[in-house]
């Protein structure tokens, strides 16, 4: 699924020549402004339907949540928020005399590159209590046991949160990778992850992983769910989007905190995809010129075709019909009276994405 | 067994990778797990492909083999077939095996059915809380049901449910 958005972007084989030459160096420009538009269809009504669907939710360096607006024939619809979190989303109900459920929900975003000039330090200040937040345990990330020990074992003679996070980042580089088997992008498991010895998995997973670590020894870190929208302009077809289908197209990214820079951009897993799918051939050495650009840039970095939804774990969807937590949020969700709504399978719950860039 | 949290309960979509990729003819590859009379059986009551619902309490006064799996986990494609020849081998003893899908959507499930010609039962589990409350960590994990509707037996792992092996040493359970 992840791999079909991006079908039509590039030709699959890379001559030698030109993977040498490869550049991937996202640098911090002018702001690009986005409409994406979800549209959901659901064909099997049983009962009333609900349905819960990310809009973008974060205000920051990199990127500008503008607004939302929809269309259908929803009984109601209105936005509302995880009571736990606080994540934003698209809360739609349908009454069972709606015989077709239909929603379009476009939010208009604006999102820029981030780099990340390591030479100049300062000091940022940050809220405590968010910190404290983002070096917490999730159901899915415990920061103790074998995420803690694998994480110690892997800062080894690290002494700053740089140093850390660099380590890190670097070892899940080396001993994770993308397995394309993994439905979605991953559950997020990476208690499971690591008791396996396998450490394939998706973005919600690897990167996952990246974060629990960082928290384990002591650097807030977070996931960033969200979805690519654009092509990369680097020409790197595993790191874009057809903005036209933007199916499989969900990706998230994470974040570490430095005090001396902030929040920093960091996505392991897009490096690891790119070893993985970039290429015909499954490049194993990170210092490949396909491979070393990306892991380089994604260090501090990342490419402003992509929109961010929201950071949250063990999301409470209100009015869900059941008294559990969502792991995050990085799909349309949705149930009625048959039960939750597969969002990996296009038969009963429909529904596209598309991104509309908009130049002034 | 008893309730497990999540993190315990879902090992779930990368359980496809680690699930037991050899099949195990005799058993020797999958996990077999007795389980104690002090272990709890977690009531179960889910929907067919046909919305109708279905519970673990129906199907007392007969053995039960409960099968959780997934239709992208390898694995559990493998043994499913042969699932049913377990059942046919054991139509004396009034075996039943019912198999729990993990938060897959009713057509897919349907389709992946069709396919594979299957007609062993089967039920969603759309919320995936039957797999939490039963601390399903991989795919495709067993539990052998006895007839008084207790879990004795718990296997985790892919089995050639047809080979001789596994019918003789799963006798015991039954």
């Amino acid at each position: 699924m992840l791999q079909a958005g991006c079908a039509a972007l590039s030709s699959t084989v890379l001559p030698q020549a030109f993977a040498a030459e490869r550049r991937f160096e996202p640098q911090v420009q002018g702001w690009r402004t986005f409409e994406v538009t979800t549209t959901v269809n659901v064909a099997d009504v049983k009962g009333a339907t609900r349905l819960w669907l990310p809009v973008p939710d974060l205000d920051n360096a990199f990127q500008r949540s503008l607004g939302n607006s929809w269309t259908g024939n929803a009984t109601s619809a209105r936005l509302v928020s995880d009571a736990t979190q606080g994540a934003r989303m698209l809360y739609v109900e349908f009454s069972p005399e709606v015989a077709a459920p239909t929603l379009a929900l476009t939010s208009t975003v604006q999102t820029r590159n981030r780099a990340l000039d390591w030479s100049k330090k300062g000091v940022v200040h940050e809220d405590p209590a968010l910190l404290k937040a983002n070096l917490a345990a999730t159901e899915l990330l415990p920061v103790d046991g074998i995420v803690r020990d694998t994480a110690r074992k892997a800062t080894q003679g690290a002494h700053t949160d740089v140093e850390k996070v660099r380590a890190l980042y670097q070892w899940v580089v080396d001993n994770a990778y993308r397995e394309t088997t993994t439905r979605g992008c991953g559950a997020g498991d990476i208690q499971a992850l690591l008791e396996s010895g396998n450490l394939g998995g998706k973005c919600a997973d690897l990167n996952a992983l990246f974060v629990g670590l960082c928290r384990s020894v002591g650097v807030p870190a977070r996931d960033v769910y969200g979805i690519r929208v654009a092509p990369s302009a680097f020409g790197y077809k595993e790191l874009g989007g057809n903005s036209a289908s933007l199916k499989g197209a969900q990706h998230c990214r994470s974040e570490v905190f430095l005090k001396q820079y902030g929040w920093v951009a960091m996505d392991p897993a897009d490096v690891l995809k790119v070893m993985r799918q970039e290429t015909p051939d499954w490049i194993k050495d990170k210092t490949n010129p396909v491979a070393a650009p990306v892991n380089k840039s994604l260090f501090g970095g990342w490419e402003g075709n992509w929109v961010g939804w929201n950071t949250a774990h063990d999301l409470k969807l209100p009015h869900y019909s059941r008294p559990g937590t969502l792991p995050f949020l990085m799909y349309p969700q949705g149930e009625n009276a048959a039960g939750r709504f597969d969002e990996l399978a296009p038969d009963s719950f429909r529904y596209t994405i598309a991104a509309k860039e908009i130049i002034a | 067994m008893g309730l497990l949290n999540r993190r315990q309960a879902s090992a779930l979509l990368a359980a496809s990778v680690m699930a037991s990729r050899a099949v195990a003819a005799g058993g020797e590859g999958a996990r077999w797990l007795p389980l104690s009379a002090k272990s709890t059986t977690p009531p179960l009551r889910l929907p067919d492909l046909a919305d109708q619902e279905w519970s673990l309490a129906q199907e007392q006064g007969h053995p039960l083999l409960l099968n959780f799996w997934a239709s992208w986990c390898e694995p559990c494609r493998a043994e499913m077939k042969s699932l049913e020849a377990l059942e046919v081998h054991f139509r004396a003893r009034r075996l039943r095996v019912v198999a729990v899908n993990f938060k897959e959507g009713r057509e897919p499930v349907q389709r992946f059915r069709e396919a594979q010609a299957l007609t062993l039962a089967m039920v969603r589990d759309s919320y995936g809380e039957a797999a939490r409350a039963w601390g399903v960590r991989s795919f495709p994990t067993t539990f052998v049901i006895n007839p008084a509707g207790r879990a004795v037996l718990r296997i985790e792992g892919e089995l050639d449910w047809g080979s001789t092996t596994v019918q003789q040493r799963l006798q015991t359970f039954l």
